[in-house]
């Protein structure tokens, strides 16, 4: 008897969740179909969605809640204008312009975007994300419950976003299946090029499959609203985060081009996490945490790494697109020997001039951000290690950063030891885990293994960090002291700034070291052909785990001198994920591929805020999020970073007006290499 | 014993046979050619030699040795050495990088610790015997170029050369002739044919250009629709009526 009332209350239970996860899945179908219609259209793994979600919804809010307008004319204007309006704009001014580049590249552009679009928002409306949010949906009583078959609750607002989310599916499968635009979107699909030579303008029908995915997803973002209980009160970019992750596991479970497997994916996905929300036993961290934002996560690590359609999936089926030409030659290998002594001198007289300043005439203030960029150029060369020389993305170089700094914490703390074995620890701790996650992302490489590796940094910011044996809460973070090191007392800031300057000239030597070595020649040949580099014997996955985990080691240490620098480690501060995603766009915007690419990024990263943002411009510092995240649409054409590009530009220019010799770095840079089959 | 050898090699795709039953055989020192017309499944059984397909049936053994299941870069490391159809280089890296990388592959001298130390840099003694190479295949004094700065030819000579970096016993080139003209294809065919006596490594000649089969090759093995229709001399094969028909046309006609 007992068992029967059990099992009818647990049955009772799961079809409760099963009509609640519906709305929620309608939600994630939508964004995962916009996903699908702009990655078949344009190539685009639009990471950007959530912030475009964001935008229609915060703009709904701005209408109705702060502006009193009616629902339906917040809504015209939300999701029917400027939605559309916004994926017409991305398409014309940037992604038709790329077209032929790298998916990497796109993902690049698509990252800046993120960072970007919800700054800008916020900046150009004077949006004011403090202010509590009446969260309402976009059905007048919203909030009302109904009881399906007299005993499972819903409110209209979810049974709109349900409504909604079907009728949205049907009106593309129509649209697709009977009208012109929809037969001349498949037919783009297959190849831009061919069908603009049956005479159709791709460029248009392009824009117009921006315009539809642009309004699901703001679409999407206004449903959501009142559905989402990890808004909270305050409507954020952040909140969106998670629905865009889950909408992205939808995605992938139809290899990111099937619009209905991401329409029922995305059902799936909305009714297995409110099942394992109601039936997961709360006694366990991690269990627990996975009834919370941290689900999305494991479940799209999971589809990237066990679904096995992923695994078949080959990028790029167009016959005549485009092969980008790899990047030009780093200006430094092609400077005649007067410029490169020319160079130096400069660079050493600079270098000096900062150094008499610094340890002469800095205040504590100015001494501290200089500290803090020598230490973030050394963990953005943990980007040059992987992205510039192994020429893959990954989006988890904070959680390495964070786990070197939990580690000194934690050493120094618990067992009385010094901080510099404890960096050091922290550093062998990232490259075993590093290896670890390798193992099963390695081989997937492009954009699946930047999205696993974003998934893991997100699970470890969400459930691992929460362990007290990760990120020692019973410090609460604090208390990490500057080491004496040979007898040395480095606690003072000047001394500090010179054991970090010392560990960054160590470091860039060794990545030096390893570029110009076999490990740099195995990364060479996997960019260049992982087939011809496997028929002579390279083993591709090793190589890549090898120089994942050098990359990982080498963010921790720079993570363990950034919590001695502060003293603590201020997690949420320094270690967000989303904040590691704007690290890899300010490094790949001003150049990745060398170390002085590296240590530029780490001082615009800190300095450029402060210095010409604030005290120049006297400028917001978010606008640092939109300038770097709209130079990141630079890394199409240059992916070897602006600075990169400038210094040969200025090069050129320079042997030019003191040499007659034709400067080789601009007849290399003018008009993109000769590929190797081509005519000298 | 042959030194490369595919046994009644089967391989279908989603229920269509592209190769039935195919052996093969290589032995060192030999030139072998590898015809058929357009699907006849040359590529496939490329691909099932070198490890990029696995063969539904049948094996392929390596110095008497199965390695019907062994990744690509593990038959590299036995001395399978190959070039492609379509060239694939390195981009971003110089002409030398190219062999001296192959060369330490092969050694087994590439290693983390030994680049952190300041011992990975490339050393004189390896610098001077890629350079040797180079000079041997015409390629002399580009050793710094840049790959993306070659000829088609030259590109195709940098792939040979990377290739015989690696010391391999056998070697299989795909269609080294495409996109080439006579003048060069015949360059190449003389180079790769003073390297294979001095070294003395068996070559698999994949290759729609019969002409270059018929003089660079000593056996020839055909194959129409995924079976094997004849294998045996060169002069023979290509005076077979059946071979004729399925692929040769006229040209056979002339020569016999």
């Amino acid at each position: 008897m007992t068992t029967s009332v059990l099992a009818a209350g647990v049955l009772e239970e799961t079809i409760r969740a099963f009509f609640q996860g519906l709305p929620i899945g309608a939600g994630f179908a939508l964004v995962a179909m916009s996903f699908v219609l702009t990655y078949k259209t344009s190539g685009v793994f639009n990471l950007a969605f959530g912030a475009q979600a964001f935008i229609s919804a915060a703009a709904y809010f701005e209408l109705h809640t702060r502006r009193d307008w009616p629902i339906w004319s917040a809504v015209l204007v939300a999701v029917l204008l400027v939605a559309p309006v916004l994926g017409l704009l991305l398409e014309r001014l940037i992604f038709r312009h790329v077209h032929a580049v790298s998916a990497v590249a796109k993902l690049v552009i698509s990252l800046g975007l993120m960072v970007a679009l919800p700054e800008l928002f916020k900046l150009a409306v004077d949006y004011n994300r403090e202010q509590p949010f009446g969260a309402v949906g976009i059905i007048p009583d919203g909030t009302a419950v109904y009881r399906l078959f007299g005993r499972y609750p819903v409110t209209r607002d979810e049974i709109a976003a349900f409504a909604i989310m079907v009728a949205a599916a049907l009106a593309l499968a129509a649209l697709f299946r009977y009208s012109r635009l929809g037969l001349r979107i498949r037919a783009v699909v297959q190849s831009p090029r061919m069908t603009e030579l049956n005479g159709v303008n791709a460029d248009w029908v392009s824009s117009g499959s921006w315009m539809l995915s642009s309004l699901f997803a703001g679409l999407a973002g206004v449903l959501l609203v009142p559905t989402t209980s990890s808004l909270g009160t305050v409507l954020e970019p952040r909140g969106y985060f998670p629905i865009v992750i889950a909408a992205l596991a939808a995605a992938a479970l139809g290899r990111l081009v099937s619009l209905p497997a991401a329409m029922f994916g995305g059902l799936l996905l909305g009714v297995v996490t409110t099942e394992l929300r109601t039936h997961l036993p709360r006694d366990n961290v991690i269990l627990n945490e996975l009834r919370g934002s941290a689900l999305p996560y494991v479940m799209l690590f999971a589809i990237i790494v066990f679904w096995p359609a992923i695994r078949r999936q080959i990028a790029g089926s167009d016959p005549l697109l485009g092969v980008a030409p790899p990047p030009p030659a780093l200006a430094a290998a092609n400077r005649s020997r007067g410029m490169t002594v020319y160079t130096r001198i400069m660079a050493l007289a600079f270098f000096t001039a900062v150094g008499i300043w610094t340890f002469g005439y800095a205040n504590n203030f100015w001494i501290s951000r200089i500290t803090h960029s020598v230490i973030f150029s050394i963990i953005f060369l943990s980007i040059v290690v992987f992205t510039g020389l192994g020429g893959q993305i990954a989006l988890c170089q904070v959680t390495f950063a964070a786990i070197g700094a939990f580690t000194a914490m934690q050493f120094a703390q618990r067992w009385d030891v010094s901080v510099i074995v404890g960096m050091l620890a922290g550093a062998a701790i990232a490259a075993a885990v590093g290896a670890a996650l390798s193992v099963p992302v390695m081989r997937l490489g492009g954009i699946w293994l930047a999205i696993a590796t974003l998934a893991f940094a997100l699970f470890f910011h969400d459930v691992l960090v929460k362990y007290g044996w990760v990120g020692g809460s019973l410090f609460h973070g604090r208390g990490v002291p500057r080491p004496q090191l040979f007898g040395v007392d480095f606690s003072s800031h000047k001394n500090f700034l010179v054991l970090c300057v010392a560990v960054l000239v160590v470091v860039g030597v060794l990545v030096i070291l390893v570029r110009e070595s076999s490990t740099g020649m195995a990364l060479r040949a996997l960019r260049g052909s992982e087939t011809a580099a496997e028929s002579i014997g390279v083993v591709s996955w090793r190589s890549r785990v090898i120089v994942f985990s050098v990359s990982a080691a080498i963010a921790a240490i720079g993570g363990g001198l950034l919590a001695m620098e502060e003293k603590q480690v201020s997690y949420e501060a320094n270690y967000d994920p989303q904040i590691g995603l704007f690290w890899l766009v300010v490094v790949v915007v001003l150049g990745a591929r060398t170390v002085e690419g590296g240590i530029q990024a780490g001082v615009a990263f800190v300095i450029f805020p402060v210095l010409v943002l604030e005290r120049w411009l006297h400028l917001d510092g978010a606008w640092r999020f939109v300038l770097f995240g709209f130079a990141a649409i630079s890394f199409a054409r240059h992916p070897e970073g602006l600075l990169e590009h400038g210094k040969r530009r200025s090069q050129a220019a320079m042997q030019r007006l003191f040499t007659r010799r034709p400067p080789v770095a601009a007849a290399a840079g003018a008009g993109g290499a000769a590929g190797p089959g081509d005519e000298p | 014993m042959s030194l490369l050898a595919a046994d009644g090699i089967t391989k279908r795709f989603a229920g269509i046979t592209a190769l039935q039953g195919v052996s093969i055989a290589l032995d060192e020192g030999e030139r072998v050619g590898l015809i058929g017309p357009n699907g006849a499944g040359k590529t496939t059984l490329f691909n099932c030699l070198l490890g990029l397909l696995r063969p539904d049936a049948g094996s392929v053994s390596f110095d008497g040795r199965d390695i019907t299941r062994l990744p690509v870069y593990r038959r590299a490391r036995l001395g399978i050495g190959r070039t492609f159809q379509r060239v694939e280089l390195f981009s971003g890296s110089s002409v030398r990088d190219h062999l001296l990388f192959a060369h330490r592959i092969r050694l087994g001298t590439g290693a983390l610790w030994k680049d952190l130390l300041g011992l990975g840099l490339p050393k004189p003694a390896e610098i001077e015997r890629c350079d040797a190479l180079l000079e041997s295949l015409g390629l002399g004094g580009m050793g710094d170029e840049p790959i993306e700065a070659l000829s088609l030819g030259q590109s195709r000579l940098v792939e040979v050369a990377r290739a015989l970096m690696t010391q391999p016993r056998a070697v299989l080139l795909d269609e080294p002739s495409s996109g080439l003209d006579r003048a060069e294809t015949t360059a190449l065919a003389d180079t790769m044919a003073r390297i294979q006596a001095e070294q003395g490594f068996g070559l698999l000649l994949v290759e729609h250009d019969v002409e270059l089969v018929a003089t660079f090759t000593e056996r020839t093995y055909v194959l129409d629709f995924g079976r094997l229709i004849t294998h045996g001399p060169t002069s023979e094969v290509m005076r077979d009526p059946e071979v004729r028909a399925a692929y040769l046309g006229d040209f056979a006609a002339g020569p016999s």
